[in-house]
């Protein structure tokens, strides 16, 4: 555009052609940019009717006495208890307890185990290739079907106890047990998202510049104080990112909990989005359970405000 | 000493690999093995891999129920596919396209918090939504419901696929009297082919597993995918393990022919979502 000024200074007829570019340039980048805005308004507008709509109705609802009759009729009572009662129940404080202890389980076990994995299957051999293969089953495999089969292998007449036995560890109730059922449950949890995490890490494992080791190794570094200067500085932004989204995904699990205890034995295996999930479905109370939605809704969103900070420093960096 | 060191470093790794290797063959192994052992013999030997097999839990599990229940999962499954691709695929491209950087920078920070929101928590509104628009009860619903979940994940994988496209190749097409649409359809589509088909099949395997919105919208009728079918089983008082694996066999039977045929794929499709 600029070039296309400066010749019209020095050129009359060729100047008026050039003006008229310069008009017309702005304009039809101006329709350019509303088409591509136009192609972005189907999936909008679907998402304003099935995602914000309802996260709407979802703080309409927490302020409200909200039973099945009333999710129906559209017409409910208003009421704050759903949030006041909140500090003094139970099932609440235990629930806040249940998920920060499983969301930490989940992500300190996946980023390690992910970790080691990655370590393993960065070489290039036909049973890395293989265990690659097995895990990336693993991960596309539905929770419903791993819950289920884990379930089996973890029940008190299960694999798990059998395999034990031969080594002598005494029978334990892995899923009936209220001291062992959030642990058991975070542990396939873990198991499920470490593929992911060894893939993304293995990538970035290869990533690491070999003339920067092989410096290191020349100047009589340890293999300890290469992992530890050359490799961990260079994996850090995506330990941060994978830390992130491996909370957020232990955070909103669901279907392995419901699979495999229920949040019981009891309440004992209850995290926060299940919580609201039973007083709503299970008893029916709705407005309850949106009012604990609206909550557990309140961390994703600090957690979604961090990791775009983040990811967005990753693509400037 | 460096050899010692060595020998022990290798044997550390050997003992990650074997560990990895039970850890996830275990679960697939005796999802097929406990399939066809008798009844009497799994509470005893829940274990042992040498046994007489049997067809009972199979056929057990073999009967209408389990086709009205492939025919509803694939229904969502494919159903979910093509409402998520036909609304990702132009959504991302004009994302891309965009060039104000405050809009979308805003639209995309939208979108990752509306991917994140715990599907657990968003049922309950869905609920409401769900009878207002008549759609309670209706394998539509579910569709739409687990659409609204997949679409913003869908768009953010796909846009780096249309910004990657170099700008040089729409301005020679555009020369050529090329009109946007065309530009969309014959270039941007082909390019981010890839990426789309990795869409496709992730939220194909999502769909046919999908769970939560099932067992919460849809009554307990011939209107339940394989998934909520398997929950009936796992629920009920005293699990029959035999026949609950042959069903948890022949859900997954679909996802191994969509893994064997598309491995690859969803091998790059795990991790696209972590890093861009």
């Amino acid at each position: 555009m600029a070039g296309a000024t400066h010749t019209g200074s020095k050129l009359r007829s060729e100047g008026r052609l050039a003006r008229a570019a310069t008009w017309r340039m702005p304009r039809r980048r101006a329709r350019r940019e509303t088409l591509a805005g136009a192609a972005t308004l189907p999936a909008l507008a679907f998402l304003a009717i099935f995602a914000l709509f309802p996260l709407y109705e979802m703080v309409s609802m927490a302020f409200g006495d909200v039973g099945f009759a009333e999710v129906v009729t559209g017409e409910w009572e208003h009421t704050t208890s759903n949030f006041a009662d909140l500090p003094e129940s139970r099932g609440f404080l235990d629930a806040l307890e249940n998920t920060l202890v499983f969301v930490a389980i989940v992500v300190v076990a996946s980023i390690a185990f992910g970790l080691a994995t990655a370590h393993v299957i960065r070489l290039e051999r036909l049973s890395r290739r293989t265990l690659q293969t097995m895990m990336v089953f693993a991960w596309a495999l539905p929770p419903i079907i791993s819950g289920s089969v884990w379930k089996f292998i973890l029940s008190g007449n299960g694999v798990a106890n059998a395999l034990l036995g031969l080594v002598g560890v005494d029978r334990q109730l892995w899923l009936a047990d209220p001291g062992k059922s959030l642990y058991s449950v975070a542990f396939v949890t873990a198991w499920q998202a470490i593929p992911f995490a060894a893939l993304v890490l293995k990538a970035s494992l290869l990533d690491v510049p070999p003339e920067q080791v092989e410096a290191a190794a020349v100047d009589g570094a340890t293999r300890r104080h290469v992992f530890v200067h050359v490799t961990l500085p260079h994996l850090k932004p995506v330990l941060v990112v994978l830390t992130v989204l491996i909370t957020v995904y232990a955070f909103r699990s669901f279907d392995l909990l419901f699979v495999m205890t229920q949040g019981g034995p009891g309440t004992s295996s209850t995290t926060l989005p299940f919580l609201a999930w039973r007083r709503a479905f299970e008893f029916g109370h709705f407005g309850e359970g949106a009012a604990l939605a609206c909550i557990s809704s309140a961390f994703i969103v600090a957690a979604a405000a961090y990791y775009s900070r983040v990811s967005r420093r990753l693509d400037e960096g | 000493m460096a050899i010692v060191g060595s020998e022990r470093r290798s044997l550390g790794r050997y003992l990650v690999l074997g560990l990895l290797f039970f850890l996830y063959g275990i679960p697939i192994l005796y999802l097929v093995v406990t399939s066809f052992k008798a009844a009497s013999e799994i509470p005893v030997t829940p274990a042992a891999v040498v046994f007489t097999p049997l067809l009972d839990s199979v056929r057990a599990v073999l009967n209408d129920a389990l086709w009205t229940a492939a025919k509803n999962s694939a229904y969502i499954a494919f159903g979910t596919a093509i409402v998520v691709v036909g609304l990702a695929t132009p959504a991302a491209y004009g994302l891309a396209r965009m060039r104000s950087g405050r809009i979308v920078s805003f639209l995309l920070f939208s979108l990752i918090v509306l991917q994140m929101v715990p599907q657990a928590n968003s049922v309950i509104p869905l609920l409401r939504v769900l009878v207002r628009l008549d759609l309670l009860g209706s394998r539509l619903g579910i569709i739409f419901a687990l659409s609204a979940l997949l679409l913003p994940f869908a768009v953010i994988i796909l846009r780096p696929f249309f910004a990657s496209l170099p700008p040089e190749t729409i301005e020679a097409a555009r020369l050529d009297g090329a009109s946007e649409l065309a530009i969309f359809y014959r270039i941007a589509i082909p390019l981010a082919r890839n990426g789309i088909a990795t869409i496709a099949v992730l939220v194909w395997i999502l769909g046919w597993g999908e769970f939560l919105y099932s067992v919460s919208f849809l009554p307990k009728t011939d209107l339940l995918p394989m998934s909520a079918l398997m929950s009936l089983q796992v629920s009920s008082e005293g699990v029959r393990w035999g026949p609950l694996m042959a069903l948890a066999m022949f859900t997954a039977l679909p996802i191994v022919a969509v893994f064997i045929a598309t491995q690859r794929l969803l091998a790059t499709g795990l991790t696209l979502g972590a890093v861009k």
